[in-house]
């Protein structure tokens, strides 16, 4: 259907319809014997009318937004005017009763014929729009999904990269060497954590339907690991009150949280501090507390902020305004940050 | 032969112990005078002990190792151990001996240990590897592309203590009198930055001023109106208030 409305392909199959209408109009519909002269009728009809619904399709591209079917029409009626201009200069002398005569008979035909043509044709004009209008869809749809398969898999990556940053593996991977020849059970321990960090990291990135015990298991090993690193600088205290270890609980919210804690609260400091983690569960609430001892860094002014807007993002794409962070820092007891998530 | 002496610097206690065990392993001739597990510690035993040379951490509690390098100016030899590669240029331009990082095979440590030797028996001071110009194209071919730090959260205090709101929550900022008001979806805060100030560290794509008074988080708008006065005026989700847009930040909402 995309031939060129020119062409003479096109051309050629309209004139054979062209006649095939008017051979069908001599033999059964119409009495006037002179087939020629129908066949004349015929081809200068459609032509006309095909040429001036062309125009009309041209004026639609040039001003878009347009209601095409108005153009569409005026180019059918221009069509009809045109051809029965033509037929009545060619045909007008070969009837000798005169033109008021010609007329009633023959525009009775080239409404006829025009009303014919122009059904087809403007089924062609359809159907092609149509096929635009649906391959553009096509390709819109396939844009779209392309532009999410590349998102998802963004997704993905960053969620890997979020998780196991890579300062932290090669941090603790030094510690495992440096532990080898002089404490090899302390190392073993080490790579053991490092080990199910790894595993519950990687598998979350494939699976769906993620627990809070999941969540706490992770930030345990995590902790676990520093608690190696920093030796006396760290304690921490992960305490599970839901009593439900299969609440289901999102990835990436609790682990930058930990992570915050460690990196502005303990880890700045040369006596360290205390982590604690909190979970509780009321009627249709899931509490989250987690708090550091440390003096505390302005998160405003160091790294974290940009770690909990990420965090607050995510909470809202997930609960939309029914999740809660709220963040708050005092000089002697630290930063607490309270999360609280409906179930 | 004359004996070397070095200290070790690194808050981590297994990596600190494990840097000098590796030392003395490799390097018999080198005795490590003491360690340091921050900073601050560093300088003081480095003031103190003159050691030759010393091998630091860089994130560390207190002073980091590149304060106590600047710090030092150049009147003992440092060599950096870390994580982080991005420190490399600055290590530099501080007269790093080297860069090792972590893990640090025993294969690179001997190395450095090689270098090590070679410049300290060396009579004359060996000249910079790198020189300051260098130095300055390196670090601008090196510079990250990322974005520069906007705010992401802002401070708010109440009573004693500080409270941190994301700024993703938050709707807009409107001066009012002395104070600006930090509007979020349930709840207003106010706040001493002026809106001027605050425009300037927000980020741009997301934070539009709109108005001499106030800037919004495009994120939240929900309705772009015209009032019966034909001015523009901005509504968000569940607020019952709108913003007015002065005439001079209306283009923006054209291009939309």
């Amino acid at each position: 259907m995309n031939r060129h409305p020119y062409s003479a392909a096109t051309l050629g199959t309209e004139a054979l319809f062209h006649t095939i209408i008017a051979l069908v109009l001599h033999f059964m519909v119409i009495p006037d014997p002179d087939f020629w002269e129908i066949f004349f009728i015929a081809q200068v009809t459609g032509f006309s009318i095909k040429f001036s619904v062309q125009l009309g399709l041209y004026l639609v591209k040039r001003h878009p937004g347009s209601w095409p079917g108005a153009f569409i029409f005026l180019g059918f009626i221009l069509g009809i005017l045109v051809s029965g201009g033509i037929n009545w200069a060619f045909l007008s002398g070969r009837h000798p009763i005169g033109a008021t005569d010609f007329y009633k008979g023959t525009f009775l035909y080239i409404l006829v014929f025009g009303g014919l043509f122009s059904v087809p044709i403007l089924y062609f004009f359809y159907a092609r729009d149509k096929l635009r209008r649906s391959q553009k869809r096509i390709q819109e749809e396939k844009l779209k999904r392309l532009t999410m398969e590349k998102e998802s898999a963004t997704t993905t990556l960053r969620l890997l990269q979020a998780q196991i940053e890579p300062h932290f593996l090669f941090n603790t991977l030094s510690n495992v060497l440096m532990l080898i020849p002089t404490d090899p059970d302390t190392a073993e321990e080490m790579l053991s954590d490092l080990n199910a960090y790894l595993r519950i990291s990687l598998e979350r990135t494939r699976q769906e339907g993620f627990t809070l015990s999941q969540e706490l298991d992770l930030v345990r090993r995590y902790l676990n690991i520093f608690k190696i690193r920093l030796g006396e600088r760290l304690e921490f205290d992960i305490d599970d009150r839901t009593g439900k270890p299969s609440l289901p609980f999102p990835p990436l919210i609790l682990q930058p949280l930990v992570e915050n804690a460690v990196k502005y609260g303990i880890e700045p400091l040369v006596e360290g501090g205390k982590i604690q983690v909190i979970c509780q569960k009321t009627n249709h609430k899931l509490h989250i507390r987690i708090s550091d001892t440390g003096t505390g860094t302005d998160p405003v002014e160091g790294g974290a902020g940009i770690g909990l807007d990420n965090v607050n993002s995510r909470l809202e794409s997930i609960y939309g305004h029914e999740a809660e962070l709220t963040l708050k820092q005092s000089p002697d007891r630290g930063t607490t940050v309270i999360l609280e998530v409906p179930l | 032969m004359k004996k070397w002496t070095a200290i070790v610097a690194d808050d981590e206690i297994h990596l600190r112990k494990g840097i000098a065990a590796l030392l003395e392993k490799h390097w018999p001739g080198l005795e490590i005078l003491d360690t340091a597990d921050n900073g601050n510690r560093a300088l003081e035993l480095i003031q103190t002990l003159k050691p030759d040379m010393a091998f630091l951490d860089i994130q560390m509690p207190g002073m980091s190792g590149m304060d106590v390098a600047r710090t030092l100016g150049g009147r003992c030899n440092i060599i950096f151990i870390t994580a982080h590669d991005r420190y490399a240029v600055d290590a530099f331009e501080n007269a790093a001996l080297d860069y090792l990082i972590k893990p640090v095979s025993e294969r690179r440590l001997k190395l450095a240990i090689d270098r090590l030797k070679q410049r300290l028996n060396a009579t004359v001071p060996p000249r910079p590897v790198l020189r300051k110009k260098h130095l300055e194209e390196l670090r601008q071919a090196l510079a990250p592309t990322a974005p520069p730090d906007y705010l992401r959260l802002i401070k708010v205090t109440m009573g004693t203590e500080l409270m941190f709101i994301p700024v993703s929550k938050i709707f807009f900022f409107k001066s009012e009198a002395k104070y600006t008001r930090v509007q979020t979806r349930k709840t207003e805060y106010l706040i001493r930055t002026p809106v001027k100030e605050l425009e300037g560290r927000l980020d741009p794509k997301q934070f539009w001023r709109i108005h001499r008074n106030s800037i919004i988080n495009v994120d939240r708008i929900r309705i772009i109106k015209r009032s019966p006065h034909y001015q523009l005026r901005v509504g968000f989700e569940e607020l019952k208030e709108t913003l007015a847009v002065s005439r001079s930040y209306e283009h923006r909402f054209k291009q939309m």
